[in-house]
């Protein structure tokens, strides 16, 4: 289980890069994380990639479709949801079949919980940090 | 303090609703308990309930599987230990036999039947 804290830099640069920009810095998150964690030549790194792309997907549509109507909690909930989605679908097809199933509810639920928790925190960030309000 | 806003209540909704859905796959897993046995020639699949003698042969000789009435066992293995013969019978989707020596591998998979839970906690 993992928190997911790597997916901060994420959700609080949503209102300050451009796209691009934005592609650049999930791209610099995967390799990172695989350099650090080791994995970077292994199937593991598929499943960052899968989640990640995922993730800056579905939050990069919530946060521009919803604008104000929407906390970064929503966008975190909306980019977990999709990441743990796209790594349970390729745990489907590529590693252990029909038995990824089982995992699905208790990998979306601590999946639910760190993305609220993790919104929650990117939220109050991009509330109380100066260094946030002279970059924006 | 923090705001919470309405497209944060849809989305969590929606979140929950994926959750509720995901627990339904417990249930789809389903077909007959099927018998697989991995010998040095490949995979065979057996069907449980029909009973069955089939011998594989591996390195050091021949191993006889028996699916006799819903369950399975080694009757006889060429291995040095029997420690596959002495592993018994096994019925459950899980469960498994292995000769290591003869490299034969028997489990079983396939549906969870109602209580098929491994174990319950309160």
């Amino acid at each position: 289980m993992r928190l997911g804290l790597a997916n901060l830099p994420l959700i609080i640069a949503l209102g300050l890069l451009t796209w691009k920009e934005y592609l650049l810095l999930a791209l610099l998150k995967v390799l990172g994380q695989a350099l650090i964690t080791g994995t970077i030549f292994s199937y593991i790194v598929l499943f960052s990639i899968a989640g990640t792309a995922a993730s800056i997907l579905a939050m990069l549509l919530t946060y521009n479709w919803l604008k104000r109507r929407v906390s970064l909690i929503g966008v975190s909930i909306a980019g977990a949801m999709a990441s743990n989605s796209a790594q349970l679908l390729l745990s489907r097809y590529l590693l252990f079949g029909e038995a990824a199933k089982l995992i699905a509810p208790p990998f979306l639920i601590v999946g639910l919980i760190t993305s609220i928790v993790l919104g929650f925190f990117a939220q109050q960030f991009i509330a109380k940090s100066s260094w946030y309000r002279g970059v924006q | 303090m923090t705001t919470i806003r309405v497209g944060d209540i849809i989305i969590f909704v929606l979140a929950i609703a994926l959750i509720i859905a995901s627990f339904t796959f417990y249930n789809k897993i389903s077909g007959k308990p099927e018998v697989r046995v991995r010998a040095a020639g490949g995979e065979s699949i057996y069907d449980l309930a029909v009973d069955t003698l089939a011998t594989f042969k591996g390195p050091v000789g021949e191993t006889t599987v028996e699916i006799k009435g819903g369950r399975v066992h080694i009757v006889d293995s060429d291995c040095r230990n029997k420690v596959c013969i002495a592993a018994g019978w096994i019925a459950s989707p899980g469960e498994w036999i292995i000769c290591l020596p003869n490299n034969v591998f028997v489990r079983i998979e396939g549906s969870l039947e109602e209580g098929g839970l491994d174990d319950i906690s309160f």
